[in-house]
């Protein structure tokens, strides 16, 4: 290949190897689309299948509907700084990222609250570990799909950070199925909503914290392996 | 070449990279290994692994040359690659005793501004950098180096382009008194 003769030689035989053109990647918000479409679709499938929650209308559509659909705003907020974070030199700050993580884990904790709250206290009734698993279980079966999704638009990128990419695309991915979980789960105690339903958006936040991990300690065990390189 | 004109270059060989064009790559690499080489050297404290570094990170921009969005400047994104490469290869190598300073030939190739090199003479500018803390050491040499404003630094580091600029106001006046109590030799 002509003109390559001033690259290091493992350089040029990797561009050797691979010239071809390639698309560049579309921006984060464009990319971003592809989640949206498949929130919407979960959101609009899973409780039409399973039936919205019988106190829906003594929740009312504020705490109902709105309540879901803010957690969907702030869920693609957050997969939105995960797709940001895959591209090097796009990552926003520390303190955005540290600040929507954990405000997404409040702003769940608040529709949990307030829910409780309007539908009387109750408390929490019989079977309850039964029906908290069976919610957990839901609740990330829902989010699956959306981890695996931000996980593929992740991973065509390079993150400077995959954890954090990782971590955003999970926790985004939680609080999306916790959106659609809000519509369709009839228990309001407030344990039930705290343990098994954070216990899901935790798990799924986790489960992405774990890919990022490892991708990066692929990616370091790379660079242990790699031979040192001839100056060019 | 202004500043301006450099950054079209950069923009422009990327665009004709990503379309398949590898002497770009070449280009690219002659125009900025000596930047790479001398911001991974005030890294990494020494020249060969600057070197292969540099080398890790053509390797990496290569696989990863489809993420750069065309438009963008291409200096954070080019630079979040070569820090990312020596983040890993510190995690990866066993650290060594910082037991020796480097020579005078070692020092990193990175030219000085005007205004830094008004502090002192270029050997003792690099000894007293040497001495600041990883995080103002990277905002001084990407902002007063390098020349990359705030908002870049601040995406190459992953912070706020304020918090980068307090750090590289911070390792000013750090070098400025290092440099007058005369910790280091001018």
């Amino acid at each position: 290949m002509k003109g390559l003769g001033g690259l290091p030689e493992r350089l040029r035989h990797e561009v050797e190897s691979d010239a071809r053109p390639v698309r560049p990647l579309a921006p984060a918000w464009v990319r971003l689309g592809w989640v949206l479409l498949l929130g919407l679709c979960i959101g609009l499938v899973v409780p039409a299948l399973v039936g919205v929650r019988p106190d829906g209308d003594a929740l009312g559509p504020f705490l109902a509907w709105g309540a879901a659909l803010a957690q969907g705003a702030g869920a693609l907020w957050l997969v939105f700084l995960a797709l940001r974070e895959a591209v090097p030199g796009q990552g926003l700050p520390l303190g955005i990222r540290l600040a929507s993580v954990l405000g997404g884990g409040v702003f769940q904790v608040a529709v949990g609250v307030a829910t409780w709250a309007r539908l009387g206290m109750p408390e929490p009734g019989p079977a309850a570990v039964a029906k908290g698993m069976t919610c957990v279980t839901m609740e990330t079966a829902i989010g699956l799909p959306a981890v695996l999704l931000t996980a593929l638009l992740v991973a065509r990128a390079w993150a400077v950070r995959p954890r954090w990419a990782g971590l955003l695309g999970g926790a985004g991915a939680g609080l999306l199925a916790d959106a659609v979980q809000h519509l369709i789960c009839p228990v309001s105690d407030l344990q039930h909503v705290l343990i098994w339903h954070g216990g899901a958006v935790l798990l799924l936040s986790m489960s992405g914290w774990l890919a990022g991990t490892l991708v990066e300690r692929q990616r370091t065990r790379g660079e242990r392996s790699a031979t040192p390189l001839a100056p060019g | 070449m202004t500043e301006g004109d450099r950054h079209e270059r950069l923009q422009a060989l990327m665009v004709a990279y990503q379309g398949g064009e590898m002497q770009a790559l070449a280009e690219l690499y002659e125009l900025m290994r000596p930047q790479l080489k001398g911001f991974l050297q005030g890294l990494s404290w020494d020249a060969t692994t600057a070197e292969d570094l540099v080398q890790e990170t053509f390797l990496h921009l290569h696989r990863a040359r489809h993420t750069y969005e065309p438009g963008r400047p291409v200096r954070p994104w080019l630079f979040g690659i070569a820090r990312n490469v020596f983040l890993m290869h510190r995690r990866s190598s066993a650290r060594r005793a910082r037991h020796e300073q480097p020579a005078a030939e070692e020092l990193p190739e990175l030219p000085i501004a005007p205004e830094a090199e008004r502090l002192t003479e270029r050997s003792a500018l690099w000894r007293a950098l040497e001495r600041l803390g990883e995080g103002r050491r990277e905002a001084v040499m990407l902002h007063h180096l390098l020349e990359m404003d705030f908002k870049q630094v601040g995406a190459v580091l992953g912070i706020a382009a304020g918090t980068a600029k307090v750090r590289a106001h911070r390792g000013i006046a750090e070098l400025r008194r290092i440099l007058r109590v005369g910790e280091v030799g001018s």
